[in-house]
């Protein structure tokens, strides 16, 4: 401790002032926090106008001039701000300067992109590059998905009354073990009716599929475990469906039914139940930083690969609702859902490929 | 997109009261907000959900009444319902997040109640996380309205999952009350939180005010009516100063009475004498205040020019013990 910071403790420190001093009368000089916010307030009103007329019609109601000069007063308002809050104890002028370089703040710094531009740069770069970074979580929901298929196919061809426990029967309505062979045929190939209704059927099968993929990438903030089992279940059901037609010979014909919108429909499931992988993820293993910044940095990403899985599920409802119905021919239907795989597949490991050198998608981890 | 990690944000969060949020802008002078409380966002809450409530019944509405005419009988009609559907959906899912995406951060609700989404780190608030902390609520509101309206998994494929789910969604829904930034699920994920939209006027300048009493006087040459010792602003600190701040500006019915007697204990608590008796009797208390509040403000800023700031009456600088205890020995 230098002397000299002892000598102006003693000036200034409260209640240390020697006696001499203590009797003698303040004399009145005008307060440097009062002259500094005369000096200055202008220049808040100002910007107080702005922000009134911006908040009451939007920004797009402030001239080109109003515009330019909007940041710079910001600036010099949170400068203000810092400055007063060391130098000034008036309240309410701290609180005042306070509020109004976040309202400013709001204006600079809120979201400012329009929505169809958002959208553009969403589909040919944001969000193929999202699904290369995260292709392991991607993976992995695949993985169980299939593994869940697996397991329902295997359990239901060695023994069909697992159908039973597996398949809920109102989802069934019908396709059981008891049904007869020709009944089961008759699923598949439905006599097409109008396509008014169809386009009914289409849009419920969208909106039901889509709050499924929704579901399995909320839930992936309890560590991943519920989307994980939601994606087993799933793929449980399926492979049951699958034996039991299989068991009938049917199998190939299930197969063409499931693959011209399964590719897509359960793509888009698979990513839904990734994205959610990747914030189960980021909860549990944050590395190096914390696991609530972790959570948010990769919830963005995650969130992004959630809404292609409802884009996704919107082509896959027409291809359901509509496409299965009126197309009959089970090669035409291989046909069509092995060509949505490969356009998917190929729009996502190339799409927006120009930035995906950047940094960033480094440290990825497997979960 | 934006890659940026959000900066870490809760170590100059940990000296914050409850209740505020501070962040950093991105030119370096922190911003502290108030924010939201619960009552504030269930409000803004229910008032969304009333528009989206009120949206679905238009459109029910108008599907009985097209029936009723004998639309649905014309060709094409089913396409009419299937984008209706789709409508609604969107509606659903979408509400949110087209609002704050447009109205920077705000729904009508909030709008109405005065709350806004931002950036927990302090950054600009991304359509990515506007999206991410709106998709959420899949699992913090739909999901256990769901389970609650359909009961024994009517849905069908996750029947045994219901139990599950419904134990899971409370604690999703009570999530921000448990946390220091009253996050939901969705702004955990997204790095967003909600807080009060600020609004403060610019009052006058309390201490300017007494400079312009004592020029309005007859005596303006002289020194003012009321000083004060070097001993007397010793006395009370910035907590002291800015609740008679608050006493100053109040102008309710008891504002009078309020200020008379707390000139009544400042001056028995400082020991402040008039020079004569014919000055006693005309004893001005709001005067007296302005002026104590002016002298003692200039004080304690000038303290605080020197690194000084002393927080309250009780505070006699023990902030800084060494430098006494040298002195003292």
């Amino acid at each position: 401790m230098s002397e000299d910071t002892l000598l102006l403790q003693d000036i200034v420190s409260p209640g240390k002032v020697p006696d001499a001093t203590d009797r003698a009368e303040v004399k009145s000089a005008p307060l440097k926090s009062a002259q500094f916010r005369r000096e200055r307030e202008a220049g808040w009103r100002n910007l107080e106008g702005l922000l009134e007329q911006a908040e009451r019609n939007g920004l797009r109601s402030l001239s080109g001039d109003a515009l330019l000069r909007l940041p710079s007063l910001y600036r010099a308002t949170l400068s203000a701000l810092s400055v007063a809050r060391s130098i000034s104890l008036d309240r309410n002028l701290v609180t005042y300067l306070e509020t109004l370089a976040a309202r400013a703040y709001f204006h600079i710094y809120g979201p400012r992109k329009a929505l169809s531009s958002v959208l553009g740069t969403f589909l040919g770069e944001t969000l193929p590059s999202a699904i290369r970074d995260m292709k392991w979580p991607i993976l992995l929901a695949a993985a169980v998905l299939l593994l869940g298929a697996g397991s329902g196919f295997a359990v239901t061809m060695v023994n069909q009354d697992w159908f039973y426990t597996l398949v809920d029967t109102d989802l069934a309505a019908g396709r059981t073990p008891a049904a007869s062979t020709e009944s089961l045929r008759a699923t598949l190939f439905d006599p097409p009716p109008e396509t008014d209704s169809l386009a009914i059927f289409a849009s419920e099968l969208f909106t039901h599929n889509a709050r499924i993929a929704l579901l399995c990438f909320a839930l992936g903030i309890a560590f991943g475990i519920p989307t994980l089992l939601l994606l087993f279940s799933n793929g449980l059901m399926l492979g049951a469906f699958v034996a039991l037609y299989a068991s009938r010979g049917l199998g190939m014909e299930m197969l063409g039914w499931l693959w011209i919108h399964g590719t897509t429909e359960i793509f888009a499931i698979i990513l839904g139940g990734g994205a959610g992988c990747v914030i189960g993820e980021a909860a549990l293993f944050p590395g190096d930083k914390s696991r609530v910044d972790n959570l948010a940095q990769r919830g963005r990403q995650a969130g992004i690969i959630a809404l292609g899985a409802v884009l996704m599920l919107f082509i896959a409802g027409g291809l359901e609702g509509i496409g299965r119905q009126v197309i009959n021919d089970t090669t035409l239907r291989f046909a069509i859902g092995s060509c949505m795989l490969l356009g998917w597949l190929s729009y996502f490991s190339f799409a927006g490929g120009a930035r995906d050198a950047a940094p960033g998608m480094a440290g990825m981890r497997a979960p | 997109m934006i890659r940026a990690a959000p900066a870490a944000s809760s170590p100059a969060n940990a000296a914050l009261p409850r209740g505020k949020h501070q962040i950093m802008t991105p030119e370096g002078v922190p911003l502290i907000f108030d924010l939201a409380d619960a009552g504030e966002r269930v409000g803004a809450f229910l008032i969304d959900l009333f528009f989206i409530v009120l949206v679905i019944v238009g459109v029910v509405i108008a599907i009985v009444l097209a029936a009723w005419v004998g639309l649905f009988a014309t060709p094409g009609s089913g396409w009419f319902i299937a984008a209706l559907v789709i409508g609604l959906f969107l509606v659903r899912t979408f509400y949110f997040a087209f609002f704050e995406l447009h109205w920077r951060g705000a729904t009508p609700g909030k709008r109405a109640m005065k709350l806004r989404v931002i950036d927990r780190a302090g950054g600009p608030l991304g359509a990515d996380a506007i999206l991410v902390r709106n998709l959420m609520r899949e699992i913090e509101v739909f999901l256990p309205l769901t389970a609650l309206l359909a009961g024994q998994g009517s849905e069908g494929d996750e029947h045994w999952m219901t139990l599950f789910i419904l134990a899971w969604s409370g604690l999703f829904t009570l999530f921000p009350l448990f946390n220091r930034d009253r996050l939901r699920l969705g702004d955990l994920v997204a790095g967003t939180c909600v807080i009060a939209a600020p609004r403060a006027m610019l009052l006058q300048d309390l201490a300017a005010r007494s400079g312009q009493r004592i020029r309005g006087t007859k005596d303006d040459a002289a020194a003012p009516r009321y000083r004060f010792t070097h001993a007397q602003l010793n006395v009370y600190g910035v907590m002291e100063l800015q609740t008679l701040e608050e006493v100053l500006r109040r102008d309710d019915i008891h504002a009078t009475a309020t200020r008379t007697e707390v000139a009544r204990r400042i001056r028995k608590r400082i020991d402040w004498q008039e020079d004569t008796e014919a000055a006693a009797t005309e004893f001005d208390a709001g005067a007296f205040l302005d002026a104590f509040y002016a002298a003692q403000r200039g004080r304690l800023e000038r303290d605080m020019l020197f690194g000084v700031r002393r927080r309250d009456k009780n505070d006699r600088g023990e902030a800084t013990p060494r430098k006494y205890d040298r002195r003292k020995q």
